[in-house]
């Protein structure tokens, strides 16, 4: 079943089915590994950082940031556009690859929808804080109210921005779990404990893997794959369109929708298979999560990272070629020799060139080395987009 | 309803569907088959349809019909507001919420059809014929009184084509 001709074993070892399930349930049934608890210790720290520093923006105000009257969006949009960026892949990773019938996404797809519903209730903060006073931040839900009843304004980006992060988080997190549903019946089943059998069961729905239930399942799977697909496009492209309706040199182009689509899957399968390096070697599971999976992803990436390359080059072309002075200057003067030249050269060379220089996986050493590399670059590239033309914007005309 | 039920425990998905093919050759009717994992030529041989694809799309239909209805209603009649001079209904601007509506309007409806039509929700009171069937045994359920007379001849069948163990047992399923 789990062996192709065309690609070869799909998981090494040659496993039986009960093997499967008992390698993958391992990790819930084994006591939590000191290694966990210096990784959740951490991000706890981090989290708590987290905190304070919006308990500060809040009370102190959005001048924390750096925003201004001049600067609409700082930091956040940074950080937002990386989350959902990120949060994309998870989706384009597990619906594209179960559209186009590529049966090695199984061994990543769950790992890849779990950051995507993590990663956008991260995103789902920034625009919350942006509007300035988080605590009517319910003003934005188009509901019949007390206040005429006044509706909000259909035709900003903003506002498309509160829809697409809300649909998109109910729909990821219904598709992650729909998706798990058998899972937890395959655990109900397999647990020896009262209150696991429990648990489980609660999950599981009553699952009992008919033929009725499958038949529906897989046509409920196909549904949501060919509708999420259209979301995966359509929600960044709306994110770009924050950036597009302005009218900040650098921003306003038509260009955005594909390229943010494509950066953000750039990105996020960097990030998918950074996390997936982690957990395969923690969890030993790299006769499920093999070389041969991850070298597909990279080839993604490599493909992906050609077309940035393409879209970065359109941008400076039209730059000089719409003639404006402003979009020159932004290209020409202040990133490609000015004060942002190092981290714009760095950009160019290291995200296509370092892809195409080290194509195949060796060891796990060079695989987090690369993708690390990848994801910082792909947030500094947000990063210094927004930064030089938001929080610097006089500086430069 | 309890009734007793006699149930073919196999390890293969081959000898499965050797044993589905036999079976129906044979003419005995077959009640349900649990699997780990779905198998396409298992939905076929139960001679099942769907007509979720056409639920979905019905959902698609009236759901971005019902979002264009509420922008209209919303922007042009209730409150409509003057932005910059453009006019009320500005259908371009309201295409990008329709279709994220839309595509949430389909998600929770098909999910919702799901749980319905499969009968799937938590805390269902359920009755699985071979709890090995979620981890790695492909599990045929059939019911007695209807193979009443040939009995031993499907317990030959099964053995036959490969079965780790037939048994029965009282069970109250849906059919």
């Amino acid at each position: 079943m789990y062996k192709t001709d065309v690609r070869g074993p799909l998981i090494l070892g040659d496993k039986n089915y009960r093997q499967i399930s008992d390698d993958i349930i391992a990790p819930i049934n084994q006591p939590i590994p000191g290694w966990w608890k210096v990784a959740f210790f951490i991000a706890l720290l981090m989290t708590i950082f987290g905190v304070l520093a919006l308990y500060q923006t809040v009370a102190v105000g959005l001048g924390t940031w750096g925003v201004n009257n001049s600067v609409g969006w700082g930091w956040e949009i940074i950080n937002f556009v990386w989350w959902i960026g990120i949060g994309h892949a998870g989706t384009a990773f597990s619906i594209f690859l179960l559209i186009l019938r590529q049966k090695w996404r199984t061994s990543i797809n769950r790992a890849a929808e779990a950051m995507t519903v993590v990663a956008v209730m991260c995103a789902a903060i920034f625009p919350a804080i942006h509007m300035g006073r988080v605590w009517l931040a319910f003003f934005i839900f188009p509901y019949p109210n007390t206040r005429g009843p006044l509706w909000v304004n259909f035709n900003s980006p903003l506002f498309w921005d509160f829809i697409a992060i809300s649909a998109y988080l109910l729909i990821s997190a219904s598709f992650w779990y729909f998706g798990m549903v058998p899972d937890f019946a395959t655990i109900r089943d397999k647990a020896t404990s009262k209150i696991k059998k429990a648990v489980y069961g609660f999950f599981a729905f009553g699952w009992t893997g008919s033929s009725r239930e499958w038949l529906r399942y897989e046509a409920l799977s196909y549904v949501l794959g060919g509708i999420a697909a259209v979301l995966v496009v359509s929600v960044h492209s709306i994110v770009s369109t924050d950036f597009a309706v302005s009218v900040i040199p650098g921003w306003h182009t038509t260009v955005f929708p594909p390229y943010f689509v494509v950066g953000a899957i750039f990105s996020g399968f960097a990030m998918v298979m950074t996390l997936m390096i982690i957990i395969r070697k923690m969890y030993k599971f790299q006769d499920y999560v093999t070389n041969s999976h991850l070298n597909a992803v990279a080839k993604i990436l490599v493909f992906v990272s050609l077309i940035m390359g393409t879209a970065y080059a359109t941008e400076i072309f039209i730059a000089w070629y719409s003639g404006s002075e402003y979009e020159m200057f932004t290209f020409f003067k202040n990133r490609i020799t000015g004060d942002y030249s190092f981290q714009f050269w760095s950009m160019v060379i290291c995200i296509p060139v370092k892809r195409l220089s080290s194509f195949k996986l060796d060891d796990l050493q060079s695989d987090l080395g690369r993708n690390r590399y990848l994801c910082r670059y792909t947030w500094f590239i947000y990063d210094w987009r927004t930064v030089v033309l938001q929080v610097y914007p006089n500086d430069s005309h | 309803m309890n009734k007793t039920r006699i149930i073919g425990v196999f390890d293969e998905e081959n000898t499965l569907m050797a044993a589905v093919n036999q079976v129906k050759k044979e003419g005995i009717e077959i009640n349900e088959i649990y699997t780990p994992y779905p198998i396409h030529e298992v939905i076929e041989a139960m001679g099942k349809k769907t007509r979720f694809t056409f639920a979905a799309f019905l959902f698609g239909f009236f759901g971005s019909a019902g979002v264009l209805a509420f922008l209209y209603y919303t922007s042009v009649i209730d409150w409509p507001i003057n932005y910059g001079g453009k006019p009320t209904n500005a259908f371009p601007s309201f295409i990008v919420v329709t279709i994220i509506l839309t595509i949430l309007t389909v998600t929770l409806a098909s999910l919702f059809t799901f749980s319905a039509r499969s009968a799937i929700f938590p805390g269902k009171v359920y009755d699985l014929p071979d709890k090995r069937s979620t981890d790695d045994k492909f599990v045929i359920v059939f019911d007695k009184p209807t193979v009443q007379s040939g009995t031993d001849k499907l317990n030959a069948i099964l053995h036959e084509q490969g079965a780790l163990e037939v048994y029965e047992k009282e069970l109250n399923l849906k059919n």
